[in-house]
């Protein structure tokens, strides 16, 4: 077998005459397109983000921004035209409120992002539709914390509520909308999203004030709460997960 | 670092001259390559200058360690591109025989094992090809056709082996 493979090196290893001139005709093609369509150079995602940051997430942040004025100058409103303790009743169910609006208000942004489908963004970077989203998703993550924190912030500054049920009372609903949100960005088409997404909102709105008609709402954060918590925003990666890494019906 | 790393680096940093080096330095392998898979010379030059096209549009996307097998694979690809397109599905003895007087014997004998090269089945031949006729390792001709090294192996082993039986029945050995 050695002495086949040896004679097949031989063979088949034959020297090729190269045409210098068809060389030269090769070395200036391969020029030309080079000139034409430079390599660009590569950049992570954490330097994406940034570069986003500038283009899109400041617009995005100033809407959160408009938002979260809106929700605190209507709680404060509350708060000065009515009695202590009918706020105090009325209180759980306003902060539900405000975690389920500043969720749907972000829906108008990831609708502005996904309607073309960020073609044009997506082919003059190295990243696909779906990476594009989620750094918009990032971007109205950390608006919505930052509005939430804020809310929760005035809620204890005022002393109307504990920490534990301040962070309740916002929380469970906002992740609720979220992940509905999330769930609904993956499994329906994207013109049929900001309807069904405000139904959603509303239908949670609707939930709340049954749980306040019928008093049902937890006086204390439990483990209970806190699992649910830990559920909810699980549950709220695993859909960004599959947005990022998977077609749907927004992303194609 | 190699002299083929330090210049595809300098390529991917926007270096022309380096970009003409690289060229220079596979365009012979890479026209032995094609020669194998073209019907004529002028086709094969064809298919290598559109391998090297193809080369600089994917070359910010190389990072493995292999250029030799990224490099083949494109004009694998390529070759199959043509051939889909305008090529006939004659395979022609390559170009570069020793036809010389005292070695006219040795030449009858090359191109009788490269006619029974070409009339392995395509997944042999390639295999063969890139092995005996480009001097590619196993790992690289995996990288290349996109096969289990250990298929490679096997494949290659039962190419030769058919080979070995055909030389044998006709009395070649």
């Amino acid at each position: 077998m050695k002495s086949l493979e040896k004679r097949l090196s031989a063979a088949l290893h034959t020297q090729t005459a190269v045409d210098a001139a068809r060389v030269e005709q090769t070395v200036q093609a391969v020029r030309m397109h080079y000139a034409a369509k430079p390599l660009r150079p590569r950049i992570g995602f954490g330097r994406f983000i940034v570069l986003q940051a500038r283009l899109s997430g400041i617009r995005m942040w100033l809407w959160q921004g408009l938002v979260m004025l809106a929700l605190l100058c209507g709680l404060n409103l509350v708060q000065a035209n009515a009695n202590i303790l009918f706020t105090l009743r009325l209180l759980p169910f306003l902060l539900g409120c405000c975690g389920v609006a500043t969720v749907t208000a972000a829906i108008p942004l990831v609708c502005r992002s996904v309607r073309y489908r960020m073609y044009e963004m997506e082919h003059a970077c190295y990243f696909s539709g779906a990476q594009l989203l989620l750094a918009r998703l990032l971007f109205i993550g950390a608006g919505m914390l930052l509005t939430l924190a804020a809310t929760v912030g005035v809620v204890i500054g005022h002393r109307w509520l504990g920490v534990g049920c301040a962070v309740l009372y916002v929380c469970i609903p906002c992740l609720a909308t979220a992940c509905g949100d999330l769930a609904l960005l993956r499994r329906v088409p994207l013109e049929r999203f900001p309807v069904l997404g405000v139904v959603l909102g509303g239908g949670l709105v609707l939930v709340m004030r049954l749980m306040l008609h019928f008093s049902w709402y937890p006086q204390q954060f439990g483990i209970g709460c806190g699992a649910l918590c830990i559920g909810l925003v699980l549950l709220c990666a695993v859909q960004v997960y599959h947005l990022a890494h998977t077609s749907s019906p927004a992303m194609g | 670092m190699t002299r083929e790393d330090q210049l595809i680096k300098r390529c991917k940093a926007g270096d022309a001259e380096a970009l003409d080096e690289l060229v220079r330095m596979y365009y012979p392998d890479i026209l032995r390559y094609c020669l194998w898979h073209a019907p004529d010379r002028q086709s094969a030059e064809d298919a290598a200058q559109e391998t090297f096209i193809k080369m600089i549009r994917h070359l910010q996307s190389y990072t493995h360690q292999y250029f030799r097998a990224f490099l083949y694979r494109i004009a694998a690809n390529t070759c199959v591109d043509m051939q889909r397109r305008k090529w006939t599905s004659a395979v022609p003895l390559p170009e570069g025989l020793t036809v010389t007087e005292d070695g006219y014997h040795r030449a009858e004998e090359d191109a009788d094992l490269q006619r029974l090269v070409s009339a392995l089945p395509p997944e042999q031949r390639e295999l063969v090809l890139l092995r005996f006729a480009q001097q590619l390792t196993l790992r690289e001709m995996a990288e290349v056709t996109g096969l289990p090294l250990r298929t490679v192996q096997s494949r290659l082993r039962a190419a030769l082996t058919k080979l070995k039986s055909t030389l044998s029945e006709g009395g070649w050995e």
